[in-house]
């Protein structure tokens, strides 16, 4: 607990001294100009909780790609890795505090997509069942550090890890149904969908800003948690097998 | 023994994928090495030699393809997480360091890593801050640091864990005379604190300064591990004359090489007889400041791996 803890430190320390890392949080009042702006001139009002929903999670996504995932690859980038490997503390909890520390942060979007929708267009979508919504956001928070994890791994395995992380961007906010609910997409994408905890997200925080009853609140937290644990899980296997196989061949990346 | 290095063998494979299957390369090949407790031991190589790669081995981040390294009593490979607490790495250069960091804040990270609890690291991290004259910048961001005071940290930062052992790679990288010299009295108080240090280095002069014993490596292979003087000894008959002057002394027989530097020129001789002969050459001439001279690590280094200086 102490080594993530010092992780959670370290790298609120870093990011304090590095307010460029929280570009995402200056993307945000594109998005939410952009999604109300359509619902608005549509005069679609039953679409103003997806509105404010994509900004939100596409923030916290965000997050996780521009910063938790880049942890990993940024300390073999300054050589700080192979340091970390010779000392004797476990890498694992010390890189889970420093990717949930950003994680954290992936929640500010939520409280700016708020503000921006208030002072920008006047409107504040109602929260109809306010505790499966933030049940849903934290269950959305802690499966995004296991999907960090699991991302960042996979990172370290590529010398152009930038390239993939550009691909995990629209293609994720389309298949997840942050965007548009997973319903609208083909029958064949639905599948993939449901392995993105997003989508799980995304439909249960949908449905808690909605009037009506939500149903299989349990079930579907637990989908997003189990998803969370999966990743989590699957990270943490993907970093030992990386860390014991440069410890092998003397390198960290893949190709 | 703080080292005991028994035929290491490093091999790696070019090549992409997870396991890589191209062409193999040979980083140390056979190496027998041993390092005394307390004592300052120098790596000298040119670049490619194994110096890194033995460091790796050592400092347990790199397993060997065959034969056996032991670090304070402990195999580096089935006793790894017993050697760790008890070493220290350090880089030259500014490798390893969070610029967006104080000073202060770099060692409480690596002090965590080091398991070390927090009430003892906030009282060790203000003591090597002191220590290494860093107290006032302690918490400036490493980032504004100048080269030699980033390399401070660095020290500060492989003492952390209070090491028996610490592995110095390439240390003076980029750092001023003055800081180097520091550098070289810090050496010597870590010996005196009972530490046993290991540095892997292309700076003769820094060798010979601090070092009780070098080791020469070249192509993964020892080829002599002796005293900085005792090494100096094994440059056979060869004798050096210095002298300040330009003249062109080639042409005398018995001279091997020479080499001018800051206007001194530095002459090799095959033998006694034809120092004496370049000698008597030069004064002669009226050269007045000059003087046959011993060997210095330098040109043993020379003698012994070539003049491939630090080609690969």
């Amino acid at each position: 607990m102490r080594l993530f803890l010092s992780g959670v430190r370290t790298q609120f320390w870093l990011i304090r001294r590095q307010p460029d890392e929280l570009l995402t949080l200056c993307t945000i009042p594109f998005t939410v100009v952009m999604m109300l702006s359509i619902v608005m001139h549509a005069a679609r009002p039953d679409l103003v909780a997806n509105a404010f929903l994509a900004p939100t999670l596409i923030g916290l996504w965000g997050f996780a790609t521009g910063l938790a995932t880049t942890v990993l690859v940024g300390d073999r980038w300054i050589d700080a890795l192979p340091l970390g490997m010779a000392a004797p503390g476990s890498l694992h909890p010390v890189y889970l505090g420093r990717i949930s520390a950003v994680m954290v942060l992936g929640v500010v979007p939520l409280g700016e997509t708020w503000l921006l929708g208030k002072l920008l267009f006047g409107v504040t979508p109602a929260v109809h069942h306010p505790w499966v919504f933030w049940a849903a956001m934290a269950a959305s928070v802690f499966a995004m550090i296991g999907t960090s994890l699991l991302l960042a791994a996979s990172m370290l395995l590529s010398k152009n890890s930038n390239n993939y992380l550009n691909f995990l961007s629209f293609p994720i906010y389309v298949l997840s149904g942050v965007m548009v609910p997973v319903q609208y997409l083909p029958e064949f994408l639905r599948p993939l969908s449901d392995v993105i905890f997003l989508s799980w997200s995304a439909d249960l925080m949908r449905d808690a800003m909605a009037a009506a009853p939500v149903t299989a609140v349990g079930w579907r937290l637990l989908a997003i948690v189990g998803l969370g644990v999966a990743a989590l899980v699957a990270g943490r296997v993907l970093l030992a097998l990386t860390l014991r196989r440069a410890r092998e061949l003397g390198v960290v990346t893949y190709a | 023994m703080s080292v005991r290095v028994r035929d290491l063998t490093r091999t790696y494979r070019k090549g992409k994928g997870w396991r890589p299957k191209g062409e193999e390369v040979t980083a140390l090949a056979g190496l027998t090495l041993d390092v005394p407790a307390n004592e300052v031991h120098g790596l000298l190589g040119p670049n490619g030699a194994g110096k890194t790669t033995l460091c790796k081995i050592l400092s347990t981040v790199l397993l060997p393809t065959s034969g056996t390294a032991e670090v304070l009593g402990h195999d580096v490979v089935t006793g790894a997480a017993e050697i760790r607490p008890r070493i220290g790495i350090v880089f030259g250069g500014e490798r390893g360091l969070y610029g967006k960091l104080t000073a202060r804040q770099t060692l409480r990270y690596w002090a965590s890593l080091y398991k070390i609890p927090d009430a003892v690291a906030k009282v060790r991290t203000g003591e090597l801050l002191a220590r290494l004259g860093l107290a006032d910048k302690a918490d400036d961001l490493v980032e504004t640091f100048s080269r030699g005071m980033k390399q401070r940290v660095h020290l500060a930062r492989g003492l952390v864990g209070d090491p028996e052992l610490v592995l110095f790679d390439e240390p003076t990288t980029g750092m001023d005379p003055v800081a180097a010299r520091d550098f070289r009295e810090l050496i010597g108080e870590l010996r005196d604190e009972g530490r046993t240090i290991l540095i892997t280095t292309h700076d003769m002069d820094e060798a010979e300064a601090v070092c009780d014993r070098v080791t020469l490596i070249d192509r993964g292979r020892v080829l002599a591990t002796e005293s900085p003087r005792g090494l100096a000894a094994m440059s056979g008959p060869h004798r050096w004359v210095e002298a300040e002057t330009s003249l062109d002394v080639t042409g005398i027989p018995g001279v091997v090489d020479t080499e001018t530097r800051n206007g001194v020129l530095r002459v090799k001789t095959t033998d006694d007889r034809a120092a004496r002969a370049v000698l008597d050459f030069l004064l002669d001439r009226g050269v007045r400041s000059v003087h046959a001279v011993p060997p210095r690590l330098e040109d043993v280094y020379l003698d012994l791996i070539g003049r491939r200086g630090m080609e690969v």
